[in-house]
């Protein structure tokens, strides 16, 4: 059993914990001082085999001296990193060797690149951006889908979900790459994308695939 | 109705170009091809 504590700090922190529950194999409490009647509060990470959520998580985590499964980038800490939606599509890209990394979140659409997404969210002007050595197009847009979308020359992998629910998915999924063995450096998701994408996958997120020809 | 003959013509132009455009937009406007199957990640 892995036993991971939950730092809230936002409505996805609150669905990861809720996603993380679900797992058969994860017991989940919270950091308190975050009350609830459904998981068990404690007021130390001390005992668990790591924390999960965004800044907080990481400052407890780094506190009690284990691993973090955040959503940005950590630097000297061991953990999970980018367990997120760029997260999602980057590990997606990583047998495609090269191609466009792209992801569709809510927010003002700006941007000179255009991307095309799968119907609903068709095509939408994108900004690139950096994410540690990789370049992905932030395409930002009013609908509440969000998308993660690798575009290789042989392969198309694309995941397209409500984005609450794919963000907070993308956070608790990186609870399979710990389960894999002990964190001693900081692990991007897209170092280990069998086992990220298959915790996503039973978790409840689907990866679409096609071929360029089969179009 | 003479004095509004050229309103009318007017209008239609106006109409025929509006229609024009709006499907020349629509014909340029990217839309993702489909062909998407679920599959299990590897």
């Amino acid at each position: 059993m892995t036993r991971i504590v939950v730092a809230i700090d936002g409505e996805v922190t609150t669905r990861a914990a809720q996603s993380l529950s679900a797992h058969p194999d994860v017991q989940v409490a919270l950091l308190s001082p975050t009350t609830s009647s459904q998981f068990d509060t404690v007021d130390s990470p001390d005992g668990f085999d790591a924390v999960l959520g965004t800044t907080k998580a990481a400052q407890a985590a780094a506190a009690a001296g284990l691993p973090v499964i955040t959503t940005g980038e950590l630097r000297d800490q061991p953990g999970v990193a980018w367990a997120s939606i760029t997260g999602l599509a980057l590990a997606l890209a990583t047998e495609l060797h090269e191609g466009t990394v792209a992801v569709a979140v809510p927010g003002e659409e700006v941007g000179d690149e255009t991307v095309v997404f799968p119907s609903p969210i068709d095509v939408r002007r994108a900004t690139v951006e950096p994410v540690e050595e990789n370049k992905v197009y932030i395409a930002r847009g009013d609908a509440p889908l969000a998308a993660a979308l690798a575009l290789g020359r042989r392969l198309h992998r694309v995941i397209v979900d409500d984005f609450r629910f794919m963000e907070a998915v993308a956070l608790a999924a990186g609870v399979g790459i710990l389960m894999q063995g002990p964190l001693a450096s900081p692990t991007p998701v897209w170092q280990r994308p069998s086992a990220y994408l298959q915790a996503a996958a039973d978790m409840g997120l689907v990866i679409g695939e096609r071929t360029p020809e089969g179009r | 109705m003479t004095r509004f003959k050229p309103l009318l013509l007017v209008a239609a132009v106006v109409a025929a170009a509006a229609t024009l455009i709006r499907s020349r937009i629509t014909e340029s406007t990217p839309v993702d091809s489909g062909g998407w199957k679920p599959v299990e990640p590897t």
